[in-house]
């Protein structure tokens, strides 16, 4: 075989080691592939939640618009929306409406009741030319023709998941419901991945059409008035000016919860990286001989050099992409949760459909790269500080003790700036720093401290086989060091976040528990509802007490902050989470118009019992805090204050929110009571249970994506240490062979090799136990105070820790047991070769 | 072939600088064998090492093919490695991950020198033929050492360098291996400088010169 | 005056968003064939004020509105004001929001050394845009032209956030019509349209600029066109001029630009009393002379113009080479000053560049 460029023999060469070594190769291949996998997993995640931001942000209907809506309970007329253009205001009208698909489609007995599709109808010439002032994108798809649009049959955009829920439906579908229009043609329905779940956008005849809102309109957007004026005096009593709300911005609201996942996702590229490293770092070091033949045959050191980074670069590259396939998978596999638990927290709607950039592959393959060459750069300095001809004869004992000491002062360094870092620095980065400079520590001194304890217990041991146990552990520590910090990583890891779940999970079931104390609730769709409600519940003999409530939004220290009404009432006295309160708190709140703030508002603003807010009231501008509850779960600060004082205050504060205090067994009856009557949804009418439910299942997906992660870097930690092990079995034959030939018996030799393996995980896990705890206390007073608002008693579950010790003792088993296997299993004379000079 | 002129070259060690030889001359002319030998830690290594250009010299001039090597950079050395020298060594000559063949060819398609013909006599003449798939840890030190001298030749190369080549093994294995050296040796009129320490290999070549006290005789 | 329609067809094609074929159905799609929309006919009676009326059953028209002003202080001014119809389907009407008209306002303002623009769109059915008579008025939004009873006095207003005017135009010289009695043919295969100009409009009024306000007099010009497939497939834009000449005369001149054939000419010579000399191609000379560059393109701003069977010879000059309409679709747009064998000031539009 002649090869145009002779120089790719070396290549040929270099990679050959990787053919005759799959164990290092799968090293390498697992290592990088978990590292590419998860990272780009999790960017996919934050990439595509970002993009639903965005697309959300820049939609026609996005809450940062400001927008004229109708004074009163009825829709705006069509001829106040021609005044008002008639007048120059840039507006353009939507009509919208939610149908369930029996309305929607005129059908009876549907399967899916609970299914409701949002209806949005747009007048595309307004708001595209409105839109074009300002060079954003409105949101509609980009591949909408104007033309089409506009002339029968019309169209129908929505998302390829609802299309794909739909279709059973559009072929029994009837000539006067959906997809037909007026004139009894069947719309075309397009798709695009821009729209949200179960929403359809069509032109505003259509919408009417469907609604039945012929002649009406339900609300106006103004596009380009940065600062809109007051509306002319002839409309200003049936339509009211909407200021745009600039609090809304969903990307600042998630971006911790997105820091978070990141921050996880890098753990879990560095565990895979140490893998990479420990392959490239025994393929270089095994290569020593191939480095010598080369040189000697006219390959310079730089050529040498270029080569070997071009054979990582080569590899690396080849093995992100299934890293990356693996990525999307993974992304694919927690979207789902992760987009419930972001709609659950912060209201973000995450399209379930995972889209990818270019850019997102691009990144991936720059990542492998990047990291491949981090893990790779200090195995190829000593490469190429060794002396070209010489074969190293290295005295390891000296090198260790050297490499101990040099280890230890970086890791007390290290630590040393985490003690800094924990003491100043406010910020949420400054907290993953932290977390980051523990880690690192950690990383540093592990070799040290199981060196130390591994000489103590060489020390104490009183026979000579335990001695050499213990001494041969010792020796093993560097060669296995690698593995057992990437398993000490993700046990302490697994300690920290399991105990951080568990310990969020323990406050907030306690903490719903208290704050769910009414039965049953109730949310009402407009005023005059709430009336008719409020009536009717006071005919009703099974309601002890019916607590309505009110909400208005405004502003604290150019914070946005939500209030909230309440009446004071045993229920909210007993059962209230007040994390500090004032004496009397309850009569001052009733009586003397004191608030209570949420620990969200009060961490945010640096707020205590007895400070004084102030608050734009119409009556009152100073309101003194007297209690601070806890608020899990809400993005938001909070100001709670009794429904008389939101009255005189904020007159225009949204009621008609009830919470009802009923005989248990009342509790069904009344829910479909309510619902009969006012015709209800089952979101408007909730009990206890289902909140509660809903709570808990949005926790649990919360973090499912975290635990997700976490079991998945154990994973790579686990093969780490296989991987590892079985790289040395071969050694270790020349290392046993001696003992062996001292008269100790293959069977006793494996014993003692699996305790030796298993002392060394179950060190490893003992360790992992403080530093875990050290990273749950970080996590719960640093970072979730930083990231959430809360905080969270740091508690202790030492279930967990026998769990994961447990788990070390048997990955760390499992991954002994081919070496081990191979070392029963081997001839005399295999072992005899362990005498041998050679190889 | 080889010319060393006024060479000179010192070991830095804990206890200082420690002069190996300081004005050493020597000359090999173009199919002359000659054996270096001296005592363990002369420094015969280190001027087989500096012919090679795989260490540096302090001073002086080594000519190969009218070439300084002393003036050269590293890239230049290896180039001159590549067409001009082959070098064997006492052991481990081999990469362990290659085939014997990819092994024996290996200078050669770096050189793109392959000649297929002058393979095939080769792999016969040093009895590799039934060798030629496996690996390096499959075959004995002396097969092993075979194989080396069959790179180093079959690139055509022509001076070979060889460090005690049959340090490793023993008797039988040495006489062999060196016996197929210098037959082929001979037969293809390369320029030999071997290095070792035993006087009944030298007296087998051409000429011998001895390092002894910084000074070659 | 076909310009407009094209940048009609132009600006939704581009929300539309995909780009015309180009060679298929001419310039942005205005020679796509029109079936089911009303044909223009040789020798169909166009009268006065009807001609103002909109023709639904026609695919598209405007109203044109171009005037040469001066400022109390002396400054040369020009403003512009079109509105736009278009039909997405033929008659018959759909009522409502259903409606098939689709309309588009521009409105410009040129001194030398500023220009603006702006641009407004809505559908027919509800209101927001449209053409009434008795008497006439046509709008988009709060920009409208309206007419007294007899159509003999027009306002003319426009309102964006960099500027605004309030006119007042007086027709004072009969309407005239296009081409051959009304019909103007657009290309040698006999494309046409309805062509009718009111080009003797005195003008008064006030002119916001910012915080400035602006008394202005003034000459201006009329033009209603309507048709339904007005251009042949390769024609790819036009020049096209109106000019009031210092005696009292005016002129009307276009080329159209074929991209595979010879340029297509067109004009009427319309003496002081309304006499209309339609003109036929070969009796006239448009030679563009220096070129400027504005928004990434090059055009002629500078134009030789001569029809020698009526003496003319002239050398027209932008009064700002940057009128750049930088509308939906861009073109350029913008008051001329002329010097030669006779002086006078008009409005040139050059689009397709």
């Amino acid at each position: 075989m002649r090869l145009r460029m002779p120089s790719l023999w070396i290549l040929h060469a270099l990679l050959s080691h990787w053919w005759r070594h799959p164990v290092q190769l799968s090293t390498l291949v697992l290592g990088l592939l978990a590292a590419t996998a998860l990272w780009s997993g999790v960017q996919a995640l934050n990439q595509q939640a970002r993009l639903s931001y965005d697309q959300a942000a820049a939609r026609f209907d996005s809450l940062n618009q400001a927008q004229i809506v109708s004074a009163g309970d009825q829709p705006i007329q069509e001829s106040e929306y021609i005044r008002l253009r008639r007048l120059g205001w840039a507006v353009t009208p939507l009509v919208e409406g939610v149908l369930s698909l029996e309305i929607l489609f005129k059908l009876e007995d549907l399967p899916e009741k609970d299914v409701k599709i949002q209806i949005v109808g747009i007048d595309p010439m307004t708001l595209q030319s409105l839109n074009r002032s300002d060079q954003g994108s409105t949101g509609l798809p980009d591949n909408l023709s104007l033309n089409d649009f506009l002339t029968p049959p019309w169209q129908v955009w929505m998302s390829p998941a609802t299309a794909e829920g739909l279709r059973p439906l559009l072929a029994k579908a009837k000539a006067d419901g959906f997809p037909f229009n007026p004139q009894g043609e069947k719309v075309s329905i397009h798709t695009s991945t821009a729209l949200a779940h179960n929403e359809l956008i069509t032109d505003l005849y259509l919408a009417q059409h469907w609604l039945g809102m012929e002649g009406l309109l339900s609300r106006l957007l103004l596009l380009d008035a940065d600062n809109p004026s007051a509306l002319p005096e002839a409309l200003a009593s049936t339509l009211r000016l909407v200021r745009p709300q600039s609090d809304h911005d969903i990307s600042r609201l998630t971006a911790s919860f997105h820091l978070n996942l990141s921050a996880l996702s890098l753990l879990a590229f560095l565990v895979g990286l140490l893998m990479v490293y420990s392959a490239i770092h025994l393929a270089l070091t095994q290569r020593l001989t191939l480095r010598r033949i080369v040189f000697s045959c006219g390959v310079s050191q730089r050529e040498l050099m270029a080569w070997l980074l071009l054979e990582l670069l080569l590899l690396s590259g080849l093995i992100a992409l299934p890293g990356l396939v693996a990525g999307y998978w993974i992304a694919t596999l927690l979207l789902p949760d992760l987009s419930a638990s972001l709609a659950g927290l912060y209201g973000a709607q995450v399209s379930s459909e995972l889209q990818l950039s270019w850019q997102w592959w691009q990144q991936g393959v720059f990542m492998a790269w990047g990291g491949t060459l981090i893990a790779a750069i200090v195995p190829l300095i000593k490469l190429i500080k060794q002396d070209g001809v010489h074969l190293g004869q290295s005295m390891p004992s000296l090198n260790d003790q050297r490499r101990l000491k040099g280890l230890s002062i970086l890791g007390l360094v290290s630590l040393l700036m985490a003690v800094l870092t924990a003491g100043l620095g406010q910020s949420l980065l400054s907290g993953f720093l932290l977390l980051a400079l523990v880690f690192l520590s950690a990383a540093l001194l592990m070799p040290v401290i199981l060196d130390r304890l591994l000489s103590l217990c060489q020390r104490s041991a009183k026979s000579m086989i335990t001695q050499w146990l213990w001494a041969d552990a010792r020796l093993q520590v560097p060669n296995l060091s690698v593995a057992l910090v990437a398993l000490l990583l993700a046990l302490s890891t697994s300690i920290g976040v399991g105990g951080m779940v568990e310990g969020f999970r323990n406050t907030f079931t306690g903490w719903l528990d208290q704050r769910l104390a009414a039965e049953v609730y109730v949310r009402t769709d407009s005023e005059g509802q709430a009336q008719q409600v409020t009536q009717w519940l006071a005919g009703t003999p099974n309601v002890t007490a019916v607590l309505p409530s009110a909400r208005a939004a405004t502003q604290l220290e150019g914070v946005p902050i939500e209030l909230r009404g309440f009446q004071v009432h045993s229920t909210y006295v007993d059962h209230w989470p007040l994390l500090s309160e004032a004496p009397q708190v309850w009569q001052a709140i009733e009586s003397e118009s004191a608030v209570m703030i949420n620990e969200q508002l009060a961490r945010q603003l640096a707020l205590n019992l007895g400070d004084s807010i102030a608050l734009q009231g119409m009556q009152q501008r100073e309101f003194t805090i007297l209690a601070i509850f806890s608020d899990y779960g809400n993005p938001k600060g909070q100001v709670m204050m009794s429904l008389d004082t939101l009255y005189h205050n904020w007159p225009d504060a949204e009621r008609g929110s009830f919470a009802l205090r009923v005989e248990p067994s009342q509790i069904d009856g009344l829910i479909s009571a309510l619902k009969e009557t006012f015709g209800f949804t089952g979101t408007q009418v909730l009990d206890q249970q289902a909140v509660k439910r809903y709570s808990l299942q949005l926790f649990e997906r919360t973090f499912a994506a975290t635990q997700a992660l976490n079991l998945l870097v154990l994973a790579i930690a686990a093969i780490a240490l296989f991987s590892s092990l079985l790289t040395l079995s071969n050694m270790r034959l020349t290392q046993v062979a001696p003992i062996w030939a001292c008269g100790v018996s293959r069977r006793h030799l494996v014993l003692i090799e699996l305790l030796r393996l298993l002392a060394l995980a179950l060190i490893t896990a003992l360790l992992a136990i403080p530093l875990g705890l050290i990273i749950s206390y970080c996590l719960v007073n640093v970072i979730n105070i930083r990231a959430f608002g809360w905080a969270l008693p740091w508690q202790m579950f030492p279930h967990q820790w026998f769990y994961l010790t447990l788990a070390a003792l048997v990955s760390a088993g499992l991954a002994a047991l081919i070496p081990i296997l191979k070392l029963h299993f081997c001839s005399p004379g295999e072992l005899l070769k362990g005498f041998r000079d050679d190889q | 072939m080889l010319q060393v002129t006024h060479l000179a070259k010192s070991h830095q060690t804990p206890q200082g600088p420690l002069q190996l030889f300081s004005d050493v001359h020597f000359n090999l002319h173009a199919g002359e064998s000659v054996a270096l030998m001296g005592e363990s830690g002369c420094g015969k290594s280190t001027l087989l090492h500096m012919v090679a250009g795989l260490e540096q010299a302090d001073k002086g001039r080594i000519l190969i093919a009218d070439q300084d090597i002393c003036q050269m950079n590293d890239r230049q050395r290896s180039q001159l490695r590549r067409d001009q020298l082959g070098i064997i060594f006492q052991q481990l000559n081999l990469i362990p991950s290659l085939t014997i063949y990819d092994n024996l060819v290996f200078q050669a398609r770096l050189a793109n020198r392959v000649d297929d013909a002058w393979l095939a006599y080769l792999v016969a003449s040093l009895g590799l033929e039934t060798l030629l798939t496996r690996y390096p840890a499959q075959l004995s030190g002396g097969q092993q050492q075979r194989v080396a001298i069959g790179r180093a030749l079959a690139a055509r190369a022509p001076l070979l360098l060889a460090d005690e080549p049959t340090g490793s093994l023993d008797e039988v294995n040495a006489e062999q291996v060196i016996t197929l050296m210098l037959a082929l040796v001979k037969e293809t009129g390369t320029s030999l400088l071997m290095v070792t320490h035993s006087s009944l290999l030298a007296a087998r070549l051409d000429r011998s010169l001895t390092l002894s006290q910084g000074q070659l005789k | 005056m076909i310009n407009k329609v094209g940048i009609l067809l132009m600006l939704l094609w581009a929300l539309v968003g995909c780009e015309p074929a180009p060679s298929t159905h001419g310039f942005a799609g205005l020679g796509s064939d029109a079936t089911g929309f009303a044909q223009v006919e040789p020798d169909a009676e166009i009268g006065y004020p009807e001609a103002l009326n909109q023709h639904p059953d026609f695919r598209i028209e405007w109203w044109y509105v171009t005037a040469n002003l001066e400022s109390e202080s002396g400054e040369t001014l020009g403003i512009q004001w079109t509105l736009f119809r278009q039909a997405n389907s033929p008659s018959p009407q759909r009522e409502g929001w259903a409606n098939q008209q689709l309309w588009l306002g521009h409105v410009g303002l040129t001194r030398a050394n500023q220009h603006f623009s702006a641009d407004r769109y809505a559908r027919g059915g509800v209101g927001q845009a449209g053409v009434a008579m008795d008497p006439f008025t046509a709008w988009i939004d709060h920009w409208a032209i309206q007419a007294d009873d007899q159509a003999r006095e027009f306002t003319l207003t426009a309102h964006t956030p960099e500027f605004s005017y309030d006119l007042v135009l007086a027709k004072v010289g009969p309407p005239v019509l296009q081409g051959n009695q009304g019909v103007s043919v657009k290309s040698p295969q006999g494309q046409a349209s309805y062509y009718l100009s009111l080009p003797f409009l005195q003008v008064s009024g006030s002119i916001q600029i910012g915080d400035e306000t602006l008394s202005v007099t003034g000459e201006a010009w009329l033009d209603r066109e309507w048709s339904s497939q007005p251009l042949a497939e390769d024609q790819e834009g036009w020049d096209w001029f109106s000019l009031h000449l210092d005696q009292g005369d005016k002129l009307m001149l276009f080329r159209l630009r074929h991209r595979q054939s010879q340029d297509y000419f067109s004009g009427t010579y319309i003496s002081a009393d309304g006499t209309a000399h339609p003109l036929q191609p070969n009796q006239i000379r448009m030679q563009p002379l220096r070129q400027h560059s504005v928004a990434g393109r090059r055009l002629p701003v500078e134009w030789q113009l001569s029809v020698d069977d009526f003496g003319i010879d002239l050398r027209t000059q932008a009064l700002n080479p940057n009128a750049w309409m930088a509308t939906g679709i861009a073109y350029w747009e913008g008051p001329i000053r002329f010097e030669g064998s006779h002086s006078g000031k008009g409005y040139l539009e050059m689009t397709g560049y």
